[in-house]
C-alpha cells in the first residue's frame, strides 16, 4: 500500500511541469506542424478574404511552405490527401502569388456588362409563387419532359451552406416523387470568390458529368462578399473589376450547365439580419451580377428571394408566413441561413414554382 | 471564437503567457482574465458582452441582497427576483420567439388578424447564455441555502465570464470555481499537469474535428435533413451516428475547455464519463453532461421533493425534471418527447429495481451477459431518444421512426463501410480502460520537451489532415 502511494506520488511529480516548459512544448508542436502542414495552411491563407490578416499569414507561411516542399516534408500530408481522395482541391506551387485556376477577365478585359444596382425584377409574394424570374432569353437547352416513373428527372442542387438549406428543402418538397431524383451537392464554406479554396466551376463540371441533371439549382454567395486577388491584381469587392471577374465565374457555371443540356435556376441571396455578418448592400451587389448573367444566358433563370424572405415592410424577419398563412421560423438565429423546415419549405416551394413557370413542366 | 481555430490558438498562447506572468498580482490577474474572456466572447458578436455584463451584475447584486436580507421573507423575495431576472433574460432570447409565434398563430386562427408580436425575429441568439445563466442561478441559490458566501464583484465577473467554460460549459458551481479564483495568486506555475491537459485538448480536438465532422457529413445531416428520402438502414445508422456526433462534439468541446482551464491552473468538473457504457438511463445521466444533470438534480429535482414521499411523486418529479431538461435545449415538442422518453425510462428503471429488491434479488444483475444486455438496451433507448432530439420537426421525427420500421427493403447508398467503421470505432473508444489512458499520459510525461512537442505536433497533423476544411459550430452552442 505504502509503495503504491509513493509510486503514485513520484509519477504525479513527473507529470507536473512548469509553464515555461509548456511554452517550449507548444512551440515545438506548432513548429513541427507548420513545417509538415505548411502547404495546406498556405492554401487556406490564399483562400481567406483579402486584408492584413491574409497578407501576414501568407508572408509567414510562404517561406515555410517553400522549405517544406524543398525538403519533401509535405509528403505525408499529400499522401494522406491522396488516400482520402482530396487531391483535387487547391494545387499549384508555392513559388509566387496564387493564380486562379480558370480563365479570368483582367482589368479592361472583356466580360459581360454588369447590371445596374438594385434588386432585379422581383415581383414575388411571401407565400405562393408566381416567383420573380428574369426571362428575357427564350432559347436554351431542350424542353423539359415531365417527370414520370419511366423518365426520371434529375435536379442537381449546388451552392454554399445556404444552398444546402435550399437543397434539403427541395428534398423535402419533392422527395416522395419516384419520377424525380434530387441530388443535394451544395458544400458549406464555398463560393465563387475564393476558387483557390473550392473551385465551383471545376466541381460543377464533374457533377454534371456524374449526374447528368436536367435542372441545376444554384444558390451561393454567402461567402463571396469579399475581395480577392487575381494574379497580381487586387480585386476589391463591389468594384467594376470585381463585377466583371465575379460575373465571369458565374457565367462559366451557367455555360457549363447549359452546355451539358441542363436548365439552370440561379437563386438569389436573401435579405440579411442587421445583426448578421453579411449586409444587404453586399447581397444586392451579388444578386445584380447573378441576374445580369442570367439575362444573357439562354436556359438560365434568376429567382430573387428578396421579397420572398422579407417582412411585409421589406426588412429582415426571422418569422414569415408559410403556404397556409401560419407564421413559421424561416431564418436561423444567425440572421443568415434558412431555418428548416419553415424557411427551407418556403424557399424550396418558390424554387419549384419558378422552375415550373420558366420551363412549363409540372414537378 | 471557436476552439479549433488558429485564432483561438494564438489567443490562448497570449493568454497562457499573460496568465502566468501576472500570477503574483491576483487583482491584476482578475482584470486580465475578465478582459481576455470578454474579448473571447465578443469575437463573433460584440453586442452581447453587455448581456454578459448585465447577467454578472444581476448575479452579484442578487447574491448580495439575499445574504444581507434580515428576514426569511425578504431573502426569498430577493432570490425569486434574481431568478426571475436571470431566467427572464434567458427566456427572452430562447423562448420568446416560440411563445410569440404560437400565440400569434392561435390568435390568427381565432379570426383576429394583425401583428401582435412585437420585436419578433430581431435578435440573434447570444452564445453561451444558457450556461452562464445556470452558473449565475446556482451562485445565488447556494447563497440562499447558506452553502456559499457572496464573492466580490471582480470574482463573480471572472466566475461567470471565464472563457474556457463560457460558451458551452461545463456548468461550474460557485463552490467549485470561486475558491480557485480567490486563491488565483497561489497557483504554482511549476506544477501544471501537462499530460492530462494535452490528452484532454488533443483528444477533444480529434473527437470534434475528425469524428464528429465526418459522421455528421457522411450520414447524419443528409438523413435528418431529408427524413422522407432515406431507407431504414440509413436511418438506423444515422441515429447511431447522431449519438456519436453529439457525444464527440459536446464532450470534445468540454474536454478542450477543461484542458485549457487546467493549463491556466484551474480545475473544472468532469462533464462526461463514457456515457454509452451506461447500464440504465439513470446511470446514463450520471455520465452524460454531468454538470447539467447534477444541476437539475440539485436545483430542480430535489426542491420538487426528489425521491421523498410516495412512489408516484418520485415518478412525477423524474418526469418533470427530464421534460424541463428537454425544454432547456429549446422550445419544441421534439425536446418535450425526448425529455419524456428519458423521464419515463427512468421511472421504469426505478420501478424495476424496486420490484427486484422486493423479490429478494439485487437491484441490478451483475452477470456479464446481463451487464451487456443492460448496456445494449440503454444505448438503444438513448439512440431512440436522439431521433427526436436531432429531428428538425416533430413530423420529421415521426417520419424517421415510421420509415425505420417500414423501409428495410429499400436501397441504402449512404450505408458504407467507412461510416460504419468510424461509428463502431467511436463507440468502442468508450470501453477503453481508464488505466490505458493514464498509462499513455505517463509515457508522454516521461518524454523530453522536444519529444513531447513532436508527439503533439504529430497529433495536430493527424487531426488537421483527417478533418474537413473549416469547422462547424458546436452543437451545444445553440442551447
Amino acid at each position: 500500500m505504502a509503495s503504491g502511494r509513493s509510486r503514485h506520488r513520484s509519477t504525479k511529480g513527473r507529470r507536473l511541469v512548469a509553464a515555461g516548459q509548456i511554452l517550449g512544448v507548444g512551440t515545438v508542436c506548432f513548429a513541427f506542424w507548420l513545417l509538415l502542414d505548411a502547404r495546406q495552411l498556405y492554401d487556406s491563407a490564399i483562400a481567406s478574404p483579402l486584408g492584413a490578416r491574409r497578407s501576414v499569414a501568407m508572408a509567414i507561411l510562404r517561406p515555410i511552405a517553400r522549405v517544406s516542399e524543398a525538403l519533401s516534408l509535405d509528403r505525408p500530408v499529400r499522401g494522406a490527401d491522396h488516400v482520402l481522395g482530396r487531391d483535387g482541391t487547391p494545387g499549384g506551387s508555392v513559388g509566387g502569388d496564387p493564380v486562379p485556376s480558370r480563365e479570368e477577365p483582367g482589368a479592361g478585359a472583356g466580360g459581360r456588362p454588369p447590371a445596374r444596382g438594385g434588386e432585379p425584377g422581383s415581383t414575388s409574394t411571401t407565400t405562393s409563387p408566381p416567383v420573380p424570374v428574369s426571362s428575357l432569353v427564350p432559347a436554351g437547352p431542350p424542353a423539359l419532359a415531365p417527370p414520370a416513373p419511366g423518365h426520371v428527372l434529375t435536379i442537381l442542387s449546388v451552392g454554399d451552406s445556404i444552398g444546402e438549406d435550399l437543397g434539403y428543402g427541395l428534398g423535402d418538397v419533392l422527395g416522395g416523387d419516384p419520377g424525380l431524383r434530387i441530388v443535394q451537392d451544395a458544400v458549406g464554406s464555398t463560393g465563387l470568390a475564393a476558387i483557390d479554396y473550392y473551385d465551383w466551376p471545376a466541381e460543377l463540371e464533374v457533377e454534371l458529368h456524374r449526374y447528368r441533371p436536367q435542372i441545376v439549382v444554384v444558390m451561393l454567395g454567402g461567402n463571396d462578399a469579399q475581395s480577392f486577388d487575381l494574379g497580381a491584381r487586387y480585386v476589391g469587392f463591389g468594384t467594376a473589376l470585381w463585377r466583371r471577374v465575379y460575373g465571369a465565374r458565374v457565367a462559366t457555371m451557367m455555360d457549363e450547365a447549359t452546355a451539358a443540356g441542363a436548365h439552370v435556376l440561379w437563386v438569389g441571396m436573401p435579405v440579411m439580419s442587421p445583426a448578421a455578418t453579411l449586409s444587404d448592400v453586399e447581397m444586392r451587389a451579388e444578386n445584380s451580377v447573378y441576374a445580369a448573367e442570367a439575362r444573357v444566358h439562354p436556359g438560365v433563370r434568376f429567382m430573387s428571394t428578396w421579397k420572398l424572405l422579407a417582412s411585409p415592410s421589406g426588412g429582415y424577419s426571422e418569422y414569415l408566413p408559410d403556404a397556409s398563412g401560419d407564421l413559421v421560423q424561416a431564418r436561423d438565429s444567425d440572421g443568415i441561413h434558412i431555418d428548416a423546415p419553415g424557411g427551407t419549405d418556403i424557399l424550396a416551394r418558390a424554387a419549384v414554382a419558378a422552375v415550373e413557370q420558366a420551363w412549363h413542366v409540372r414537378l | 471564437m471557436l476552439f479549433p481555430t488558429i485564432d483561438f490558438a494564438i489567443f490562448f498562447g497570449v493568454v497562457f503567457i499573460g496568465n502566468w506572468l501576472v500570477v503574483p498580482f491576483p487583482r491584476a490577474w482578475k482584470y486580465f482574465a475578465i478582459a481576455a474572456s470578454y474579448l473571447f466572447y465578443s469575437w463573433s458578436n460584440w453586442h452581447y458582452v453587455f448581456l454578459l455584463a448585465a447577467s454578472t451584475l444581476c448575479t452579484y447584486a442578487g447574491g448580495l441582497r439575499v445574504q444581507r436580507s434580515r428576514s426569511a421573507r425578504s431573502r426569498r423575495g430577493w432570490l425569486v427576483a434574481t431568478i426571475a431576472c436571470e431566467l427572464g433574460l434567458l427566456a427572452w432570447f430562447k423562448y420568446y420567439g416560440f411563445l410569440s409565434l404560437s400565440i400569434d398563430n392561435a390568435v390568427r386562427h381565432l379570426g383576429v388578424h394583425g401583428t401582435p408580436v412585437p420585436l419578433l425575429g430581431t435578435t440573434v441568439f447570444p452564445l453561451g447564455i444558457s450556461f452562464y445563466t445556470f452558473m449565475g442561478l446556482s451562485y445565488v441559490i447556494d447563497i440562499y441555502r447558506g452553502t456559499l458566501e457572496p464573492a466580490p464583484l471582480l470574482d463573480v465577473a471572472v466566475y461567470e465570464s471565464f472563457f474556457p467554460h463560457l460558451l458551452a460549459g461545463p456548468i461550474v458551481r460557485g463552490s467549485e470555481l470561486l475558491p480557485q479564483i480567490a486563491r488565483a495568486g497561489q497557483r504554482d506555475p511549476r506544477h501544471i499537469d501537462l499530460p492530462q491537459a494535452a490528452y484532454l485538448v488533443f483528444g477533444g480536438l480529434f473527437k470534434k474535428v475528425v469524428l464528429s465532422s465526418y459522421v455528421s457529413s457522411a450520414i447524419v445531416a443528409p438523413v435528418f435533413n431529408d427524413p422522407s428520402l432515406h431507407s431504414a438502414p440509413e436511418i438506423l445508422l444515422a441515429a447511431y451516428g447522431y449519438g456519436v456526433q453529439i457525444y464527440c462534439d459536446f464532450s470534445g468541446y468540454t474536454d478542450i475547455a477543461i484542458g485549457c482551464a487546467m493549463l491556466l491552473g484551474f480545475q473544472f468538473p468532469q462533464n462526461f464519463d463514457a456515457p454509452y457504457t451506461a447500464r440504465s438511463l439513470q446511470d446514463f445521466w450520471r455520465r452524460w453532461h454531468m454538470t447539467l444533470s447534477f444541476w437539475l438534480r440539485d436545483y430542480l429535482y430535489i426542491p420538487l421533493g426528489g425521491s421523498r414521499g410516495p412512489r408516484r411523486r418520485l415518478y412525477r418529479n423524474l418526469v418533470i425534471t427530464m421534460v424541463l431538461g428537454g425544454l432547456w435545449h429549446g422550445a419544441g415538442w421534439t425536446f418535450v418527447i425526448w425529455g419524456t422518453i428519458h423521464g419515463a425510462g427512468q421511472c421504469v428503471g426505478h420501478w424495476r429495481r424496486g420490484w427486484r429488491l422486493r423479490h429478494g434479488r439485487p437491484a441490478q444483475s451483475d452477470a456479464p451477459r446481463d451487464v451487456w444486455a443492460q448496456r445494449l438496451v440503454t444505448f438503444n433507448l438513448v439512440t431512440f431518444g436522439w431521433i427526436f432530439f436531432a429531428a428538425n420537426t416533430l413530423h420529421g421525427a415521426f417520419t424517421l421512426v415510421t420509415r425505420l420500421f417500414t423501409t428495410w427493403g429499400e436501397a441504402a447508398p449512404l450505408v458504407r463501410w467507412p461510416v460504419v467503421a468510424v461509428i463502431v470505432l467511436s463507440l468502442s473508444l468508450q470501453y477503453v480502460p481508464k488505466a490505458w489512458t493514464i498509462r499513455a499520459q505517463e509515457l508522454f510525461a516521461g518524454l523530453g520537451t522536444v519529444a513531447k512537442g513532436v508527439a503533439l505536433g504529430v497529433a495536430l497533423l493527424v487531426i488537421t489532415t483527417l478533418g474537413p476544411a473549416g469547422v462547424a459550430p458546436f452543437i451545444y452552442f445553440r442551447f
